[in-house]
C-alpha cells in the first residue's frame, strides 16, 4: 500500500496497514525556527527561508518529508500579481498590509505577523459596496498550480492535498472588522455581519473556480477552514453558528463538490465537538486539528461520538506534550492517539495545528517515527 | 426604583435602558455605590456565570460589558476618586512576544464589570513594566496572559521577576495554561476563563 492509498483508505473509514502521517499544509507544516533546528539536528549545514509569512513557517522539503514517512503533499496557490509581501521596517517592527488591506507589525519579540488595523472596524453598510476587494481571480494564484497538482496525480505515490483555505472567508471578515466588534454585530447589527460575510465567501467561492478550476480533478483533499472554537467552548452560540456559518459553510462545501471529487477537511481550533454534528450534516468530511487538551475534544469522547461519520485529521497535543515533553511523553501521546482514534480506520495523525518554534527536534522525530511504528494494523491497544 | 430594571438592562444588551436606568437610581438620591452593586455588578455576575454554564458566549459576553461600561461612565465621576474606595485595582496584560489580547480584554471587561479599577497594559508587555505598573498604581493583583505555548516562559519569568519585587498576587489565563502550570511558576492562581479571574482576585484582594 501506498501513501495515496494510506490516506484515501483512511479517508473512507477503512484500515489502511497504518495510520497516514501528515506534515506540509497551512495549519499543519512547522515553524521556520523549530524546521531549522531540525535540520541542524539531523546533521544539514542548509536552513530553509520562510513559505508562510503571517506565521512564518516553512514548507518542507522533499528529503525531509521522506525521512518523516509523511504521506501527503501540498499543492499551494501562487503569489498573487496584484499585491506582494513588502515588509516595512518601522520603528516598533515590521509591517505589512495584507491583500485586504489589514495591517500586520512583527516586533522584534514577537515570532510572528500579528492583526494591527482593521479597515472596516468603523464601516457602514453602504461602505462594503466600495470597499478595495482583493481580485480572488489573480492570474499568480493559479501559476504552477495545474503542473503541480497533475504531476503528483500522475506519480501516484502521495495524497495529493489542495492547499485552497486562502486564509478563509470568515477569519478574513473578523480580521476586516476587528474581531470585538465582529462578535457584537452578532448581536447589533446583523444585516451588516450578512453583507460582510456574504461579500468574503463569494470571494472565496470565485477563489474556488478559479484553482480548483485547474487542479480540482487532481486532488485528494482540499484544505477550508476558519477558527470557531476557544480552548473551553464555541466562540459564538450554536444558534449564532447556524444563523451566520453554517449556511455559508454549506455553500463552500457544495462549491466543491462541483469542482472536485476530492475530501473536504475543515479546521477549527478550540472546543467544537457541539457543532460535529453540522459539519457532517453538510458533508465536510475531516474535522482539523481536532485539539485534543480543548474542552469535549479529547481522542476517546470524539471517536466514540462520530467515529465512522468524519475523519479525524491531527490529534497530538502541541499545547503540552510537544513544546514541553519528554520524548517519551511525546511517543505516549501518539499511543493515547492509536488506542483511542485509529481502529476502524478515520486518522491522520499529526501535530495539532503547526509545530511551534518551542518544539524540540527531538520531539519532532519521536512524533513521526512513533507513528509509523506504532500505528500498524490491526490495532491492538499500545501500552 | 427598583435596581433591577438596571440589572436586566444589562442582562439583555439595553444600553439605553441602562443608561436610563442609572440616570433615574441617581435623580432618585440612591447611593452610587448601591447603583453600582445591585444595577451593574451583580448583573455581570449573572453575565459571568452564564458564560461559564456555556449559556451565552463571546458576543453576548462583548455585548454586555459593552452596555455595563456605559453605566459606568454615568458613575464613574460620582465614586470616590480615592482608589482604595473601589474594591482594588488590577494590573492586566499579554506577556512578552504575545500580542493576543481579545482574551485579556475579557478578563478586563469582566473585572470593571465586577468594580475592580483596571490598568491595562496591553500586549508584548515586559516584566518591569509590569511592576511599575503595579508599584505606580498600588496595584493588589497582576493578571497576566499567554495565547501562545511559546510566551509560557515569558509568563513564567515575569511571575518570577514580580515575585522579586515583593509582588506576591500574580494570577494567569490564556488557552495553553492549566492548573499544574500555574502552580510551577509559582502564580498565586490560575482560572480557566474570565468569569474566573473576577472570583480569584475577590478572593485575593478580601484575604489582603
Amino acid at each position: 500500500m501506498n501513501s495515496k492509498e494510506r490516506v484515501l483508505t483512511a479517508l473512507n473509514h477503512e484500515e489502511p496497514d497504518r495510520v497516514p502521517i501528515d506534515l506540509g499544509g497551512w495549519v499543519t507544516t512547522i515553524s521556520q525556527v523549530s524546521y531549522n533546528k531540525l535540520l541542524s539536528h539531523l546533521g544539514y549545514q542548509r536552513e530553509r527561508e520562510v513559505f508562510d509569512w503571517l506565521r512564518q513557517n516553512v514548507a518542507p522539503e522533499e528529503d525531509i518529508l521522506q525521512r518523516l514517512g509523511v504521506d501527503t503533499r501540498y499543492v499551494h496557490p501562487g503569489e498573487p500579481v496584484g499585491w506582494k509581501f513588502e515588509p516595512e521596517e518601522t520603528k516598533d517592527g515590521l509591517w505589512v498590509n495584507d491583500e485586504w488591506g489589514c495591517g500586520f507589525l512583527k516586533p522584534e519579540s514577537s515570532l510572528y505577523y500579528n492583526l494591527m488595523t482593521s479597515p472596516l472596524r468603523d464601516a457602514s453598510i453602504d461602505d462594503l459596496d466600495s470597499y478595495p476587494w482583493p481580485d480572488p481571480k489573480d492570474p499568480g494564484y493559479i501559476t504552477g498550480v495545474k503542473e503541480r497538482a497533475k504531476q503528483l496525480a500522475e506519480d501516484g505515490e502521495y495524497a495529493v492535498i489542495g492547499n485552497f483555505a486562502w486564509e478563509t472567508w470568515f477569519e478574513r471578515a473578523w480580521k476586516l472588522r476587528g474581531i470585538d466588534k465582529f462578535y457584537m454585530d452578532f448581536v447589533t447589527n446583523p444585516d451588516f455581519i450578512n453583507k460582510l460575510l456574504d461579500k468574503t465567501l463569494s470571494l472565496h467561492l470565485e477563489f474556488l473556480d478559479h484553482v480548483l478550476g485547474v487542479c480540482g480533478e487532481y486532488l485528494d483533499v482540499v484544505i477550508q477552514g476558519g477558527d470557531l472554537g476557544s480552548q473551553q467552548t464555541t466562540l459564538m452560540s450554536p444558534q449564532h453558528y447556524r444563523e451566520y456559518i453554517k449556511p455559508r459553510q454549506a455553500q463552500a462545501v457544495e462549491k466543491i463538490r462541483s469542482l472536485t471529487g476530492a475530501k473536504i477537511f475543515y479546521h477549527t481550533c478550540g472546543a467544537v465537538s457541539s457543532l460535529v454534528p453540522d459539519f457532517i450534516e453538510i458533508g465536510i468530511d475531516i474535522l482539523n486539528p481536532v485539539q485534543v487538551r480543548a474542552n469535549g475534544m479529547d481522542a476517546e469522547t470524539l471517536k466514540k461520538e462520530f467515529g465512522g461519520k468524519i475523519a479525524f485529521w491531527g490529534g497530538i497535543d502541541s499545547q503540552q506534550v510537544l513544546p514541553r515533553g519528554t520524548v517519551n511523553e511525546v511517543v505516549d501521546e501518539v499511543k493515547h492517539l492509536i488506542n483511542h482514534m485509529a481502529t476502524g480506520g478515520g486518522l491522520v495523525a499529526c501535530a495539532v495545528h503547526n509545530i511551534q518554534a518551542d518544539v524540540p527536534p527531538e520531539n519532532v522525530l519521536a512524533l513521526f517515527d512513533s507513528v509509523r511504528e506504532l500505528g500498524t494494523y490491526p490495532i491492538s491497544v499500545i501500552n | 426604583m427598583d435596581l433591577n430594571i438596571i440589572y436586566e438592562a444589562v442582562l439583555s444588551y439595553n444600553v439605553d435602558g441602562v443608561k436610563e436606568g442609572v440616570t433615574q437610581a441617581l435623580n432618585e438620591g440612591m447611593a452610587v455605590d448601591k447603583i453600582l452593586a445591585e444595577g451593574l455588578i451583580n448583573a455581570m455576575d449573572e453575565v459571568g456565570k452564564r458564560f461559564s454554564t456555556g449559556e451565552i458566549f463571546v458576543p453576548e459576553m462583548l455585548m454586555a460589558a459593552q452596555v455595563m461600561k456605559e453605566g459606568m461612565e454615568l458613575l464613574k465621576p460620582l465614586l470616590a476618586s480615592d482608589a482604595s474606595e473601589s474594591k482594588g485595582t488590577v494590573v492586566i496584560g499579554t506577556v512578552k512576544g504575545d500580542l493576543h489580547d481579545i482574551g485579556k480584554n475579557l478578563v478586563a471587561m469582566m473585572l470593571e464589570g465586577g468594580g475592580f479599577n483596571v490598568i491595562d497594559l496591553g500586549v508584548d508587555v515586559a516584566s518591569d513594566t509590569f511592576i511599575d505598573a503595579v508599584k505606580e498604581n498600588n496595584a493588589g493583583v497582576v493578571a497576566l496572559s499567554a495565547l501562545l505555548t511559546t510566551t509560557m516562559t515569558a509568563m513564567k519569568e515575569t511571575v518570577e521577576a514580580l515575585a522579586s519585587a515583593g509582588v506576591k498576587n500574580t494570577i494567569v489565563g490564556g488557552a495553553p495554561i492549566t492548573e499544574e502550570f500555574a502552580s510551577d511558576i509559582g502564580a498565586a492562581g490560575y482560572s480557566k476563563d474570565a468569569p474566573g479571574a473576577v472570583t480569584l482576585t475577590r478572593q485575593l484582594l478580601q484575604a489582603a
